[in-house]
């Protein structure tokens, strides 16, 4: 009897595998296109403690409420010999414009895409291939995001004169610059299949200026970076029960005005290890004097970031810490985010954030400090 | 000037290349996402199958489609996968039944087994399977005497035939996205 139960389960994996690859091939070529419609509805209620020189406009309340929606329109198919083909249209659903990405129009981010099994390119207003491939303590951080998340709508970023810059996400200069065009501003990007491990990707921005329709267009010497290059590789791999990650990413551009605004030349390094639940990792990333003023002055701009989580069942936890250097502006984070699953796509949390933002410039330097708690729900669907 | 005219040349060419080359098996979660939609989609949707499907046919429908199958696809086309090492007498898409011939083990001479799989459903569920094994063996005279078969044969082989369905029906999902 033991000798039938081995022989008939090697027996029945090797028809399994074989009827398997015969399954795949013969499924789905020559699809019609599939339109699904799906999205998300955040709510947060936040209370924000800063120094008082900071708490001016909109930051005078220190408990806010946020609502944050998106609608999503997936645009599926695949050629009778096997193309893949779609589009993707994450469409605004706010009361009021959006908050997190620049967006005078309807949509946050809208492209085709096209891929086969040497790659998969994508046309349109889209994140760039560095932020994807990225690899650091945001990539596992919970509740809304940690160092990554929506704790910076509660806080005066800009300084006290509101003109002040400091690197407040683990980013490389496009993608850190939310509520600005550059973010999505419209490109051609190219994905490497996934190859031992080992997947690339590259992204071509003519102006980081210009986003969606031709109304969107801005010309050529507004002070935007040109012929953008920004890309990466990640490598991912499981090694008996760890998982890994690790990625490195970089983005080179001359400025419109390359009198006025040094170049963009950053790079980042990153790694991830996973083990029974748990999660460590990091990166730094070095922003040389990207976004500037090209005088040879100035410190070179900078972040590290570093983390851990912990995942168990529908409960985890994450405690994320980010520091940073931009030019003179110092500005460091801590992060202590928890979540639940209650049901699939509803996730209630609780985070709170510690923040100390140092700016220095001719007036001299001055601080502001302080914490952020949220509390709130994701609802996808 | 030149980085203005090669980047879009080099696009095309990766466009000619990319639909030059077909694939059996494209899968757009295995292209990195914006970290805050990994994020989103890492807290699950309250709707399965990547959204409400407004136009376009189901999963179920599209895999069903052209190969007049009556009961569950997935189960139908597992339940092929699973038994095709031994010979089929008997595959009825209509009724839902794969009834193999009777199979002698080369590795395991003197003993033979026949299997009968029934699809009760369109649905792809647990209790929509069925499986029988008869099993027969060589006695001294050479003559083929039933045997008795214990069930967790039966049961093991239908947890194969739906975790094969399972995996099927997920591969097509992923293809849509």
């Amino acid at each position: 009897m033991k000798k039938f139960l081995l022989g008939t389960t090697a027996l029945i994996g090797a028809g399994m595998i074989a009827g398997g690859a015969l399954a795949a091939d013969s499924q789905m070529a020559g699809s019609s296109p599939t339109v699904s419609l799906g999205g998300f509805a955040d709510f947060e209620a936040g209370w924000a403690g800063q120094k008082s020189a900071y708490e001016t406009g909109v930051f005078s309340r220190a408990m806010k409420f946020r609502d944050y929606n998106q609608v999503h329109v997936n645009v599926n198919g695949q050629t009778d010999n096997g193309i893949g083909y779609g589009a993707v249209l994450q469409l605004e659903a706010n009361v009021t414009p959006d908050d997190t990405n620049y967006s005078t129009g309807n949509a946050d981010k809208a492209y085709i895409f096209i891929e086969s099994r040497l790659g998969r390119l994508e046309f349109g207003s889209n994140t760039d291939a560095a932020r994807t491939l990225k690899v650091d303590a945001a990539t596992f951080a919970r509740a809304s995001g940690g160092i990554d998340g929506d704790w910076y709508h509660w806080v005066n970023i800009t300084g006290v004169a509101g003109t002040s810059m400091f690197i407040v996400r683990p980013d490389l200069p496009t993608a850190e610059q939310l509520g600005t065009t550059a973010p999505n501003s419209n490109k051609i990007t190219y994905y490497s299949p996934r190859i031992s491990g080992f997947q690339g990707g590259i992204s071509f921005t003519p102006d980081q200026g210009d986003i969606g329709t031709a109304t969107g267009w801005t010309g050529d010497m507004n002070g935007n970076y040109q012929n953008v290059v920004n890309g990466g590789l990640n490598y991912t791999a499981q090694i008996d029960k760890v998982s890994v990650a690790a990625a490195a990413t970089g983005e080179w551009a001359r400025n419109e005005l390359s009198a006025v605004t040094d170049e963009l030349s950053a790079y980042n390094f990153g790694a991830n290890a996973g083990f029974a639940g748990f999660t460590v990792g990091g990166s730094f990333g070095e922003w040389n004097h990207s976004l500037q003023a090209n005088s040879g002055a100035g410190n070179d701009s900078y972040y590290w970031d570093i983390g851990g989580a912990y995942e168990t069942g529908p409960y985890a936890l994450s405690v994320t810490f980010m520091d940073s250097r931009f030019a003179s502006n110092k500005f460091t984070n801590v992060s202590v985010g928890t979540d639940y699953k209650l049901a699939p796509g509803l996730t209630p949390f609780v985070e709170a954030s510690f923040f100390e933002l140092k700016e220095h410039d001719a007036a001299g330097t001055s601080k502001n400090n302080g914490s952020v708690v949220l509390a709130g729900t994701q609802l996808n669907f | 000037m030149q980085k203005i005219i090669i980047f879009p040349i080099l696009a095309t060419a990766a466009l000619v290349m990319l639909t030059a080359c077909s694939s059996s098996s494209v899968d757009s979660k295995n292209y990195p996402q914006d970290p805050t939609d990994v994020q989103q989609a890492r807290n699950g949707s309250l709707v399965a199958n990547g959204g409400m499907r407004l136009f376009g046919e189901s999963d179920d429908e599209r895999y069903a489609a052209g190969q007049a199958i009556a009961v569950n696809a997935f189960l139908w086309r597992a339940s092929l996968d699973t038994v095709s090492f031994m010979p089929i007498a008997n595959a009825d898409p209509v009724g839902g039944t794969i009834l193999t011939d009777w199979y002698e083990n080369p590795e395991t001479p003197g003993e033979r087994f026949k299997i009968n799989v029934l699809i009760l459903d369109k649905k792809l569920r647990s209790d929509a399977l069925k499986v029988a094994i008869y099993k027969q063996t060589l006695d001294k005279g050479k003559n083929w005497r039933d045997s008795k078969v214990e069930p967790k044969l039966a049961r093991d082989l239908e947890d194969k035939i739906l975790v094969r369905a399972r995996e099927l029906k997920i591969a097509g999902q992923k293809k849509t996205g």
